[in-house]
């Protein structure tokens, strides 16, 4: 479990409710679609170098 | 660090205080599809031909050319734009293709082929890769809109329908035949043959002993004196000659040939009277008596031409000779199968007799991709394959075997 006591300096000013809807909007709007544009980009990437190290242009 | 990853775990671990769960649920769904929607946008856009055309080696180079042929405006106004054919239709092919595109996008900003120059040099190599993609898929782009199924042979000229019947028998893909069909073809002459590197690796390696025949394996100069500066003629690739000696960079070889004596008789022949063509000599030198010794003299029955038998001692350069002829001829025969095979069976190299192939090959090598080397390459190989050389019989029923099929 933590030993630290856990850092919530910045957090403390926060009130829970407007903590809770910062989390929300950062990641519906920004995390999680960055997180989803970011996993296409590698898998794009990753069929192209199959491509062109391992299986050849698409038949 | 370590207070981000904590953040991250809260995030995801600690329950929310205030909001509702459907609040959190409903709001993630819609994120969600506003999200997808927005990737799926960004392909689109990504895919039109105003996109492709805002880099102006596109809008300059390539945009006139489509503009001249039936891809951009024919008689029913359905036209082809730039990702209908060369950005794969189905959803990982497409994906995979625009992040290929980071290539492009870095040429582009680093001017790869900025100037009309820079492309014109670049140009076959881009349109090879293009070309073994379509082979590769069948030219699937191309399916997306032609249906060999669809088609109304009736309505073809009695050529075409030769053809697209035998293609459409055998499902060919469309650019096998079709290449430049939406761009100018590019220029195939400059293009350099892969297959001959492996030649060329042997001829450096290849240890030359005087008195024995050797072979070329690349055409190149012949010169009169061992440094080289006094340029007399060419030999052509697969010419055997003798080798006398070698110094420093150069080496001596006799070669003994054929040739017309009519005119300068400056281009010698391998065989008498077959027009198999070794070696080439300048004007002023192909008389000179000191360089050129005349062995033998005899008349061609076929023409009443008297043929000489000749002798020269010239330099070239050294490292292009290898002891056996027939490692060209390999590469040869496969080019000769890969290439004049598309649309037909390609017939026998000893059906045909050494001087008619000249004819023939060159009223077909163009409508294949074959670059100068290669082509002659080839061409020596079929007239030494020619009838001339072969005991193979030549049956009535061997006609039959290459007759067409396919009728208008």
């Amino acid at each position: 479990m933590d030993n630290k006591p856990d850092d919530f300096s910045s957090e403390a000013a926060i009130v829970g409710s407007q903590r809770d809807w910062r989390n929300f909007l950062l990641l519906a709007l920004v995390g999680l679609p960055a997180l989803m544009g970011i996993l296409l980009v590698v898998y794009g990437f990753l069929v192209w170098f199959s491509q062109l190290l391992v299986f050849g242009p698409p038949s | 660090m370590k207070k981000l990853f904590r953040f991250i775990r809260q995030l995801f671990l600690r329950p929310s205080m205030k909001i509702g769960l459907g609040v959190l649920v409903t709001g993630g769904f819609m994120a969600g599809i506003l999200s997808w929607q927005g990737f799926n946008t960004a392909m689109e856009l990504t895919n039109k031909e105003e996109f492709c055309l805002n880099c102006h080696t596109m809008h300059d180079n390539l945009l006139p050319e489509l503009q001249k042929t039936v891809h951009w405006s024919n008689r029913s106004g359905v036209r082809a734009t730039c990702p209908d054919c060369h950005v794969p239709h189905d959803f990982t092919d497409k994906l995979a293709r625009k992040m290929q595109a980071s290539r492009e996008v870095l040429a582009q900003f680093t001017g790869q082929i900025g100037t009309r120059e820079k492309f014109k040099e670049h140009r076959l190599v881009l349109a090879q890769r293009e070309w073994a993609r379509f082979a590769a898929n069948g030219s699937r782009e191309c399916r997306n809109c032609h249906d060999y199924k669809d088609m109304d042979f009736d309505k073809m000229r009695p050529t075409s329908q030769v053809a697209m019947r035998n293609a459409a028998a055998r499902d060919q893909s469309c650019v096998d035949c079709h290449k430049g069909v939406a761009h100018q073809l590019p220029d195939m002459k400059g293009a350099r043959n892969p297959a001959f590197d492996t030649l060329l690796s042997s001829a450096i390696g290849q240890s030359v002993s005087s008195g024995k025949d050797y072979y070329t394996v690349v055409p190149q100069d012949l010169f009169a004196d061992a440094e080289l500066k006094r340029k007399v003629g060419a030999i052509e690739v697969a010419a055997k000659v003798k080798v006398l000696q070698t110094q420093g960079d150069a080496q001596q070889v006799e070669l003994t040939l054929w040739r017309k004596n009519k005119g300068y008789g400056r281009v010698w022949y391998g065989e008498f009277g077959l027009n198999i063509t070794n070696a080439v000599l300048d004007k002023e030198v192909a008389q000179k008596p000191e360089l050129v010794t005349v062995l033998a003299s005899k008349e061609d029955p076929n023409t009443g031409l008297e043929w000489q038998q000749v002798q020269a001692k010239l330099w070239i350069k050294k490292g292009s000779l290898i002891d056996s002829v027939e490692p060209i001829w390999t590469i040869a025969r496969a080019s000769y199968t890969q290439s004049c095979s598309v649309c037909h069976r390609q017939p026998l190299e000893s059906h045909i007799d050494a001087n008619a192939w000249p004819g023939l090959f060159g009223g077909m090598v163009g409508f294949t991709s074959m670059d100068a080397d290669t082509a002659k390459v080839v061409l020596k190989y079929l007239q030494s394959h020619s009838s001339d050389f072969s005991n193979k019989p030549h049956a009535a029923a061997a006609a039959d075997a290459t007759l067409q099929t396919a009728r208008p």
